[in-house]
């Protein structure tokens, strides 16, 4: 996933030190670092390849514009802050000198941080059946669904977003709360956020929730009146005889 | 409810797929992990003043939270003077949350929410103290519609099993084969008099 341009030094300083927020995060605060796998079940026909997928590169350069944006309005109102006590009462600006640049740069670090660790612990992984999405570092939320149970599938994407070149793609199942938490919706709706093919995406969910002829509610598959008693399998044989009969002139 | 009366439940009969959810049986799982109780006590410890109150509820909870799962689905109930109890299929799951925060994380702890096609705010069912967060979550998951490509098969509603319409496909395919093998028969004999009709021209 990494850009394969040669680090410069600050880079791979950063890296390192990055790695080791990741030994101290994976470690004490137990943050998975792996994808989260499938179970293969019996009778699944696939071979159990499921498809890892993250948000794009360009997700990550979107958050952290907006981080930039907020630092940058944030620290100014400090500073601001800062000059007028200073002005008013030198002594008291002297005394809170150093405690201010601790708030000032302290929350900037971790905020920094958590965008680089939500994005690295953020995965989604799609199988034939099943999407699994995993997110968040303080609070880890995974969500499970079939695709069975998918009610629609949505593109989000606002004017910044396009300007990134990510759009969100929303699936929504008929699990009705709002308070499950996955983060950004409510608890039936899956985020894949920051996705740079989210039609390719949307095609393939898609592609695989046509193949369940039920409504998603909890009722049976039901065969069309027209074919009762024919299994679909059966069905596609008699067109392949069709389509066989039709060829031999 | 008696702890015991779950501990004997039904085995799961259906077939479990290999891996980690072979060995993992959830009907064995009736009561919440003691790891739940300290969670309570940290969490209402936030609550700084409310800290008693809070903290008896959450307590009351703990010792009354029982499960049950079946074959077909899952019991929950709580309470003591103001009792509560859900039941749900496992078919009717719409998608299974798991969440778990950074106390939760160091005590081993998880919570499983299992979300149905019912409106509310909160999900329908959430359990709480399960140290097997992520097996009682994958046996839930093979147990959920869709998980296992029923769908693309017949369901046997009618009484028609699926045999019958194995042996259907049987059959379609070896017409379907006999027909490929004549349309390849007629093809080489096309060819062969057109060749001799070529050969007898020169």
């Amino acid at each position: 996933m990494r850009d394969d341009r040669r680090p410069g030094a600050i880079e791979r300083a950063g890296s390192w030190i990055y790695e080791g927020v990741w030994g101290v995060v994976t470690g004490l605060f137990l943050v998975p670092r792996e994808p989260p796998r499938m179970p293969t079940a019996v009778g699944s026909n696939s071979g159990g390849e499921a498809l890892q997928l993250k948000p794009g590169e360009a997700y990550l350069r979107y958050r952290k514009f907006w981080f930039w944006i907020g630092l940058s309005l944030v620290d100014v109102a400090l500073v601001i802050f800062w000059l007028v006590v200073t002005w008013r009462f030198p002594v008291v600006g002297v005394v809170i000198a150093v405690p201010m640049l601790v708030l000032i740069v302290l929350p900037d670090v971790i905020a920094y941080l958590v965008i680089q660790l939500s994005y690295d612990t953020t995965w989604y992984v799609i199988t034939d059946r099943s999407m699994r999405l995993r997110s968040g570092v303080w609070t880890t939320h995974e969500m499970t669904l079939t695709f069975e149970n998918v009610q629609n599938v949505e593109i989000m994407q606002g004017p910044i977003e396009r300007h990134f070149g990510i759009a969100t793609l929303k699936v929504e199942t008929a699990g009705g709360s709002a308070a499950a938490g996955a983060p950004g919706g409510g608890g039936n709706i899956g985020l894949l956020v920051g996705m740079q093919n989210a039609a390719e995406v949307r095609e393939l969910v898609m592609q695989r929730v046509r193949a369940s002829r039920s409504s998603g509610l909890g009722d049976e598959a039901k065969e069309p009146a027209s074919r009762q008693g024919w299994s679909t399998t059966a069905v596609g044989e008699l067109r392949r005889i069709r389509a066989t009969l039709q060829m031999a002139h | 409810m008696t702890s015991t009366q779950a501990g004997t439940a039904n085995r799961m009969s259906n077939p479990v797929p290999h891996g980690t959810v072979a060995d993992f049986d959830a009907s064995m799982i009736t009561r919440p992990d003691d790891a739940l109780l300290r969670y309570y006590a940290i969490t209402s410890a936030f609550t700084l003043i409310a800290f008693p109150i809070v903290f008896l509820v959450q307590y009351v909870r703990f010792r009354t939270l029982r499960y049950r799962f079946d074959d077909e689905g899952v019991w929950m109930g709580w309470g003591w003077l103001w009792r509560q109890e859900i039941s749900l299929t496992y078919r009717r799951i719409q998608d299974i949350h798991v969440t778990k925060n950074i106390i939760q994380r160091w005590l081993g702890l998880a919570s499983v929410q299992l979300q149905t096609a019912a409106g509310g705010v909160s999900p329908q069912m959430e359990i709480e103290g399960v140290l097997d967060a992520e097996q009682l979550r994958d046996f839930l998951y093979i147990k959920m519609r869709g998980a296992r490509g029923e769908s693309t098969a017949q369901p046997s509603v009618d009484g028609r099993s699926t045999e019958t319409s194995d042996e259907v496909t049987t059959l379609l395919r070896e017409i379907r084969e006999g027909i490929e093998r004549q349309n390849a028969r007629i093809d080489a004999m096309q060819k062969a008099i057109d060749g001799r009709i070529g050969g007898d021209h020169a």
